[in-house]
């Protein structure tokens, strides 16, 4: 089987590996020039009963024995034959380093294979009767090559070898981090293509290695890299359901659009997708039966939730029927406001059709929109409104190409989309179209107007307009909100936050001039508005007050202007004001924070809102007074 | 952090001592997850980004002292600094804390460190926090790396996880321990005094109804 000979020579070493002495004199045969081909196992056969082999076969033989002892020995008989054979690759084309891999030796043993000049990036030549995965490649008369697969693309495929590949792919593939670990120490190329064009990470991720993968990735590695199925490390993971390594890789540097916008290719990872959101993993969020739990919004209600995570929690099953029956339905719209609110939608269907956007306002907007826009047509009002309209003819394929580049704040977006409203139905799967929307509208917003990128806060508005309007619609009516003047609202979110200090400022004046009583108070507690305030303003009143008031103050900051919102945290002290005056510190926090569960009703807060509405001559003036 | 003086005096506050605490670090690690955790014994998964800053209570007793831990919560987000700096010298102790699965937040907290050298008063007590630890699987900074941190700048060091409550409980009242043996048991030696009097605070505590 061998196509040279090896030349011999006689030799004699004593050896002492820990306690036990062995003396070997014999004859050993000695590589002086590198043999490519080896019979591993006439090798194995043979070294069993004489030691003339040549080195590769002693080599060969330690590593099938795992015996790092014996090949110790071969190394301190002869250093030199050793370091000339160690490279050499038997019948098979299998190098003894990439033989030890497969073997699953031991680390010591693979480590003396790598200190004594085994070739960690050296790449095996495995014949096709190895199971492997092969191409086909075409000359073109261009004479351009091109690289096919000649097989469909499948999970078997990540499971095999390439005709040549290298021992880290071996390892990624096998999961084995040990020895990964060992070969990136030994200075592994980490981005080797193999000969089907897959990287160690591909191969970790196609198979499931998560703890490889996290390896791979934490070595730096280069995550764009496609194979010859066009797809990278991070199509891989997802194709195969392996979300823990989608995780790592976009986390790492990978593409979190792709994570988005990616439909697996495989049933694995179709399947895996399902699972998570019937489950709730990987969020955690435990299982729920939707149907029947959602308010008119697309909320799970409140009570719903608390209760479903309780019994999960305490997996008391008898208990079921007696919880669910106690629990009191939250009043739905009676009839008579079912009517009110379907005339007033074909009013505003009317006034719609006539409203040219940019041009002046039918003359009733302003008094409807304090009624309260009707849910079916508020998208549709709220962009006639901000006029994002006009933006969106101007800037007709803008928002695509702001999709196309990729944003320095994807990672902390990701964060919020993660966390932002996940008890609506339409935001709550991971992933899910909602968050696919909400994703797209932030970080086109943030390549929109680079100088903010992303601030947290704005996934909250950004989650609001995504339930109301379509995609590049959300965005334009963003843009509106931030940069429209009686909006304005950008500076919320610039670096400083100056309009958050501005209108701290403003508000305090507001609140000595208007409920002095509780401005004391405040001040004598040292209660600083910055600490409730900040998130008032910023994303205006979502997280305190309930979403079906949001939404009328949505209707009137978007007919009346931003500037609303001080009046509605001045209405909100001023209901407070007595419950709020004898209490210490902490306990008017506590009235803040109740304050969602006040049985407020929508029409009374926005009528005592529009009582204590503020000109925008006093506002300007307090604000030009701070500077 | 604002003087809550007046609070101690008031019927609902039922404590000997009160002890301001602080959280810090980048933002999504878990800083919200483990104060509520730790004042409410609860978890979610999807908890709502911190919009500026936020506190929360719990009393605790400590060698037979009533110990009322008003612990503020910060969003991580750098450009939110402009407001959250201004609650770090009212602080006793500050929480770092970053997440055991992201490299990044670990990083950070030498920024973090530098900015209460810059905010904080000098004798604040610190601990560092690696939360997440239960999630072994994704864990990419060793726990040998976090205590060498910590030692690095003579602080504590714990593993937790406001999950499954791990060492959560621990690492409040280990902090609220040293804060207490600074500025209460040997509250004359030098650097034991901060800026703010904050435990002029300490009230008898027979005027005073449970404070929940």
């Amino acid at each position: 089987m061998m196509d040279t000979l090896p030349s011999t020579t006689t030799t004699t070493t004593t050896t002492s590996v820990d306690n036990d002495t062995f003396t070997i004199k014999t004859e050993v045969p000695i590589t002086i020039i590198p043999t490519p081909k080896h019979d591993t196992s006439a090798a194995y056969a043979k070294s069993q009963d004489d030691f003339s082999s040549s080195v590769f076969d002693q080599i060969v033989t330690a590593i099938k024995l795992n015996n790092s002892n014996m090949l110790q020995q071969i190394v301190n008989k002869d250093q030199q034959g050793f370091r000339a054979a160690v490279n050499d690759y038997d019948s098979k084309g299998k190098t003894p380093l990439y033989i030890a891999t497969q073997d699953k030796c031991y680390t010591e043993l693979v480590l003396l294979l790598l200190e004594q000049g085994a070739n960690v990036n050296k790449q095996v030549n495995l014949s096709d009767s190895e199971n492997t995965t092969t191409t086909t490649t075409t000359s073109t008369s261009t004479s351009t090559t091109i690289v096919t697969p000649t097989t469909p693309f499948s999970l078997d495929g990540y499971s095999k070898p390439a005709n040549r590949e290298s021992v880290i792919h071996l390892v990624a593939r096998s999961g084995d981090s040990d020895l990964l670990t060992l070969f990136i120490e030994h200075k592994a190329d980490r981005d080797v293509l193999d000969s089907v064009n897959r990287t160690p990470i591909m191969l970790a991720a196609a198979n499931g290695k998560t703890e490889c993968a996290r390896l791979l990735v934490l070595s730096t590695i280069n995550l764009t890299l496609i194979d010859l199925y066009q797809k990278t490390a991070l199509h891989l993971a997802l194709d195969f359901g392996n979300e823990d390594i989608a995780g790592t890789i976009t986390h790492n540097g990978g593409d979190l659009t792709v994570r988005y916008h990616y439909k697996p290719a495989t049933q694995k990872g179709k399947q895996r997708i399902v699972t998570q959101t019937l489950s709730g993993d990987p969020s955690g969020l435990p299982e729920i039966a939707i149907i029947g739990q959602l308010d008119r919004y697309g909320h799970i209600r409140r009570d719903s939730q608390a209760l479903k995570e309780t019994q999960l929690l305490q997996s008391i099953q008898e208990q079921t029927d007696d919880l669910a029956a106690d629990q009191e339905e939250p009043a739905e719209l009676t009839r008579e406001q079912i009517e009110l609110e379907l005339s007033r939608a074909a009013k505003w269907c009317r006034m719609m059709k006539n409203w040219v956007p940019g041009k002046k306002r039918p003359s009733k907007v302003d008094s409807r929109a304090i009624k309260g826009i009707p849910d079916r047509v508020r998208g549709q009002a709220w962009r006639l409104l901000s006029e994002s309209d006009l933006m969106l003819q101007k800037n007709k394929t803008l928002y695509e190409s702001l999709l196309e580049q990729s944003s320095q704040s994807e990672l902390v977006i990701d964060l919020d989309v993660n966390r932002a409203s996940r008890n609506h139905i339409y935001f709550r799967e991971r992933y899910g179209q909602g968050q696919i929307s909400l994703f797209n509208v932030l970080k086109a917003y943030s390549n929109y107007d680079q100088e903010i990128g992303y601030t947290q806060g704005m996934s909250s508005i950004a989650t609001l307009l995504v339930m109301y309007l379509p995609e590049n619609e959300a965005f334009w009516t963003m843009e509106r909100i931030m940069n429209k003047p009686e909006y304005g609202m950008r500076d919320l979110f610039t670096s400083g936050l100056p309009k958050v200090h501005q209108m701290m400022y403003v508000y305090d004046r507001l609140l000595e001039q208007h409920v002095p009583l509780v401005y004391k108070h405040f001040e004598s507690m040292s209660i600083a508005s910055v600490i409730y305030a900040t998130k008032w303003f910023i994303i205006c009143f979502l997280d305190t007050l309930p979403f079906s008031i949001c939404l009328r103050l949505w209707d009137l900051i978007f007919s009346k202007g931003y500037n609303i919102v001080y009046s509605v945290a001045i209405t909100l002290i001023k209901m407070n004001e007595r419950n709020l005056l004898d209490k210490p510190f902490e306990d008017c926090f506590q009235v803040f924070k109740s304050i969602e569960d006040m049985k407020l009703n929508e029409d009374t807060f926005i009528a005592m809102v529009m009582k204590n509405k503020f000109s925008s001559k006093k506002i300007e003036a307090l604000e030009k007074s701070n500077n | 952090m604002s003087n809550t003086g007046t609070t101690a005096s008031n019927k609902s506050a039922a404590y000997d001592y009160l002890i301001k605490l602080l959280l810090i670090g980048d933002s999504g690690v878990g800083k919200s997850c483990l104060l509520l955790r730790f004042s409410e014994d609860s978890f979610t998964p999807s908890f709502i980004t911190t919009i500026g800053i936020d506190f929360k209570i719990r009393t605790i007793e400590l060698e037979g002292k009533r110990i009322k831990l008003q612990i503020w919560d910060t969003a991580g987000q750098e450009r939110f600094r402009t407001i959250t700096t201004a609650y770090y010298r009212g602080a006793m102790g500050i929480l770092l804390v970053y997440d055991v699965t992201d490299e990044k937040s670990f990083g950070n907290i030498r920024n973090w460190i530098r900015n209460i050298e810059q905010h904080a008063t000098e004798s604040v007590n610190k601990m560092l926090i690696g939360n997440k630890c239960d999630l072994p699987e994704k864990k990419v900074v060793d726990s040998s790396r976090g205590k060498a941190l910590a030692d690095e700048y003579g602080i504590k060091f714990l593993e937790t996880s406001a999950k499954n409550s791990i060492n959560v409980e621990e690492a409040f009242i280990s902090l609220a321990k040293d804060i207490k043996k600074r500025m209460i048991d040997t509250p004359n030696e030098p650097n034991n005094q901060t800026g703010n009097a904050q435990l002029s605070d300490t009230a008898p505590a027979k005027q005073k109804n449970c404070c929940k």
